[in-house]
């Protein structure tokens, strides 16, 4: 315990300059610990494997979708991109690829040059004792090849670029390193293009899946009949409304007309029922002045006959025109004595008698007119039932095609979906891009200089440090007044004993 | 133990605690007072011996700390010192030739080195061309030598004085010590190696109770902390007072290393590197 207290210091920890004087008085010990370690870093170090590297950067070629849609998707968890980091890295351990890359490279014709050995191993290769323990099985070579191959492939993220990869390969061998790098390009390729003709080709199984059902459902419902009945349904209320203008007109018509019957009715019975009184007393004046009047319009017609020949009017014929004449002014002279009142009283009679004839007629008619405008009204307002029934008929029509409308959409899609997936399928390639370029082949130790270096001063610093107070601990000798004094508090130290020259 | 020094007539010498002698007015006829101290402290140093040898430091600054430090010491009351290490016997007689000289230097008193490495390390020199004072305190079959270097300081063998107190003829087991001791001023006791004494600690015990203060040499970058933790743990179990701890700095260790080693100074080095299993059961 008095130990430790010396060697540790309430601030620094450990007491620096005291360790420093330990490290002085155990030189051999100090000095042994790191030559130890450096010796043995340096036999490390040449006695490893030397690995032969080459890499190749790839791209995921499959970028991002931008827009509302996809942002929504990815909220969603919808995965909207190409492969990420992860999933690319993940591609060389899929157990699938693995399988078909050892199958590729078996098949190889340089497959029995290859070195499969780890870059730990430090024995030299040999093929045939490496598959000898699977006595030609397939299975058997392949999971062996397969168990090699794989400590020697990473694929890594480019932290440079984004979407960029690196593929790399590790071997001790240059020529292996080499070849399965020239490999596992192809094979990621071919790989990746199976993958995603793969993927498409179970959308589209699925799409289609999706879509036979909901034609099924479709089918059930018979879509296209609804439809049809929509439309006929359609042009039905089309003709009815026509039908239904028409009649409307029509009416309108026959209701004018109908009032202007019934008027004209009531008025004519109205001066029949006054006539009856005036028509008496005038009649007689009347009836001479239409004589009058009668033998006036004769005897100008005779007149006129006359004189249409009188280029040989004889005689006779001449007493005949001024005997005609002197009738006719005896008649007009006596027509013009019944002065107006025989001819207003006429004319007056003559409305009378007309309408007196007509209101017969009229009334008649009004009485046809009236059930014609009953009748059409009554149709017409059928026709307004009728239309209103195909009305809502259409309007529940309406709404089950509503209801329908998203499935048939929802299949209508899928439909465009199939065709674009078979399309797709069909012109299918990676979406991981390979450099023409392929890197050079280097070499490194699997601990570099640096490394060792770094580990050989840690190394020795803690050994030193290990072994200084180790030996310290062990040591029970006091080497110094410090020490002494520390050893034993409770004595005092007098001084050094006198040294004669 | 830092009481009145009452010395009889005939030489011989004893002690008592001034406490006790102030309770019991025991002042007998027979004794003398030779030596009157203040309760505190001591009285102002005599006029200072010419030297003809010296010795030339090194770290002359570390010994003037350490020689401070013990001489407060030695203002203070305490006489016997005790200088003790893992092991490191020449760096225990190099001190203590140090504090000694310092002692000698600083004033004139009669220094007294108490080891039974005398014909070794850096005693050897010294010793050897010190003059041999017989001392018949306990009669004259029952000498002992002591080295008097210049009348600096007096070399006494630790053995020899062990082998006189367990005399059983003599009888004297702790009186000895205490006579030894009060023949000098100040005592600097070159401790045995600890295993040494665990191994033979009845013979010991006078020693160790002689001690004042034991000091303990810590060879840098060779004592291990657990030796100087036995070396505490035992002293203090019999109550010594522990005045501190003295670094030997590699340095001088390594000067030590370079000069040539005898034969005796190998096995000890051997012995030393022993675990203490393996000493423990060469001793038995």
């Amino acid at each position: 315990m008095k130990k430790f207290n010396i060697v540790l210091h309430e601030t620094t920890i450990i007491n620096f300059p005291f360790f420093w004087k330990l490290m002085n008085r155990y030189k051999f010990a100090t000095l042994v610990a790191p030559f130890l370690v450096f010796c043995y870093a340096f036999y490390f170090y040449n006695a490893q494997n030397t690995i032969f590297v080459r890499s190749v950067n790839f791209k995921n070629i499959v970028s991002e979708q931008e827009g509302a849609s996809s942002a929504i998707a990815s909220v969603l968890g919808e995965k909207s991109s190409g492969l990420n980091e992860s999933e690319v890295s993940g591609i060389i351990r899929s157990l699938d690829f693995q399988q078909e890359f050892s199958e590729a490279l078996f098949h190889n014709p340089e497959f029995s040059k290859l070195d499969l050995s780890s870059v730990k191993d430090k024995k030299p290769f040999d093929m045939d004792a490496f598959l000898a323990s699977c006595a030609g099985e397939r299975e058997c070579i392949y999971k062996k090849v397969r168990s090699a191959l794989f400590g020697m492939i990473s694929i890594s993220g480019d932290r440079t670029i984004t979407n960029s990869y690196i593929l790399k390969v590790m071997s001790k061998d240059k020529f292996t390193t080499s070849l399965v790098l020239n490999e596992a390009i192809k094979a990621i390729v071919k790989h990746r293009v199976e993958t995603i003709r793969h993927k498409l080709s179970q959308q589209i199984d699925l799409s289609e899946e999706l879509v036979k059902s909901k034609r099924i459902e479709l089918t059930n419902i018979d879509h296209n009949k609804l439809m049809e009945r929509k439309k006929s349904l359609e042009n039905t209320v089309t003709s009815m409304d026509l039908k239904e203008r028409s009649y409307a007109k029509f009416l309108q018509s026959l209701k004018i007309k109908l009032a202007l019957m019934e008027t004209k009715m009531k008025e004519t019975k109205r001066v029949a029922s006054r006539s009856d009184a005036s028509v008496s007393s005038g009649t007689l004046n009347l009836q001479a002045r239409k004589r009058l009047e009668e033998k006036i319009r004769k005897l100008e017609s005779d007149i006129g006959a006359i004189k249409v020949v009188a280029n040989e009017i004889s005689n006779q014929d001449e007493n005949i025109l001024k005997q005609l004449e002197a009738e006719l002014n005896k008649s007009q002279k006596k027509l013009l004595s019944f002065g107006m009142a025989g001819r207003s009283l006429a004319s007056e009679m003559d409305f009378y008698n007309r309408k007196e004839g007509e209101s017969n007629f009229t009334e008649f008619d009004y009485k046809v007119a009236k059930q014609q405008f009953s009748k059409t009204k009554t149709d017409f307002e059928t026709v307004l039932v009728e239309k209103e029934k195909l009305l809502t008929e259409l309007s529940d029509l309406d709404i089950k095609l509503e209801v329908i409308k998203p499935n048939l959409e929802y299949t209508q899609l899928l439909e465009g979906k199939i065709i674009q997936l078979k399309l797709l399928n069909s012109t299918v390639v990676s979406d991981l891009v390979f450099e023409r370029e392929l890197g050079g082949v280097h070499t490194f130790k699997k601990v570099n200089r640096s490394k060792m270096m770094l580990f050989s001063f840690v190394a020795s610093a803690l050994l030193l440090v290990l072994i200084t107070l180790s030996v310290y601990f062990f040591d029970d000798r006091i080497y110094d007044q410090f020490e002494l004094a520390k050893s034993f508090e409770d004595l005092t130290i007098i001084g050094n004993t006198p040294d004669f020259e | 133990m830092s009481g009145l020094k009452l010395k009889l007539k005939n030489g011989n010498s004893f002690e008592e605690l001034g406490s006790s002698e102030k309770q019991n007015g025991n002042t007998h006829s027979n004794l003398k007072l030779v030596d009157e101290r203040p309760p505190r402290g001591r009285e102002k140093p005599k006029k200072k011996k010419s030297n003809r040898y010296f010795y030339k430091v090194s770290n002359h600054h570390e010994l003037f700390k350490i020689g401070r430090s013990f001489y407060s010491d030695y203002m203070a009351g305490v006489k016997s010192f005790a200088i003790t290490s893992t092991g490191y016997q020449t760096s225990q007689q190099k001190t203590i030739l140090g504090l000694a000289s310092f002692f000698d230097h600083k004033e004139d008193l009669k220094i007294g080195i108490i080891s039974d490495n005398l014909k070794r390390g850096a005693f050897k020199d010294i010793v050897s061309i010190s003059k041999t004072i017989q001392y018949d305190y306990f009669g004259p079959d029952k000498s002992i030598e002591i080295k008097s270097f210049y009348n600096h300081f007096e070399f006494l063998d630790l053995s020899e004085i062990l082998k006189l107190a367990n005399d059983k003829e003599l009888g004297e087991y702790d009186d000895v010590f205490d006579q030894i001791v009060d023949l000098y001023d100040i005592v600097f006791w070159d401790v045995p190696e600890l295993h040494n004494i665990q191994v033979d600690s009845e013979k010991y015990f006078p020693v160790i109770m002689k001690f004042e203060s034991i000091s303990i040499i810590v060879a840098q970058s060779l004592t291990k902390r657990g030796d100087v933790e036995d070396i505490k743990k035992f002293f203090l179990g019999y109550g010594i007072n522990l005045k501190g701890l003295l670094l030997e700095e590699k340095t001088s260790l390594e000067k030590k290393e370079e000069a040539p080693i005898s034969k005796d100074s190998l096995t000890r080095k051997d012995t030393r590197k022993k675990s203490w299993w393996q000493r423990l059961f060469k001793s038995k």
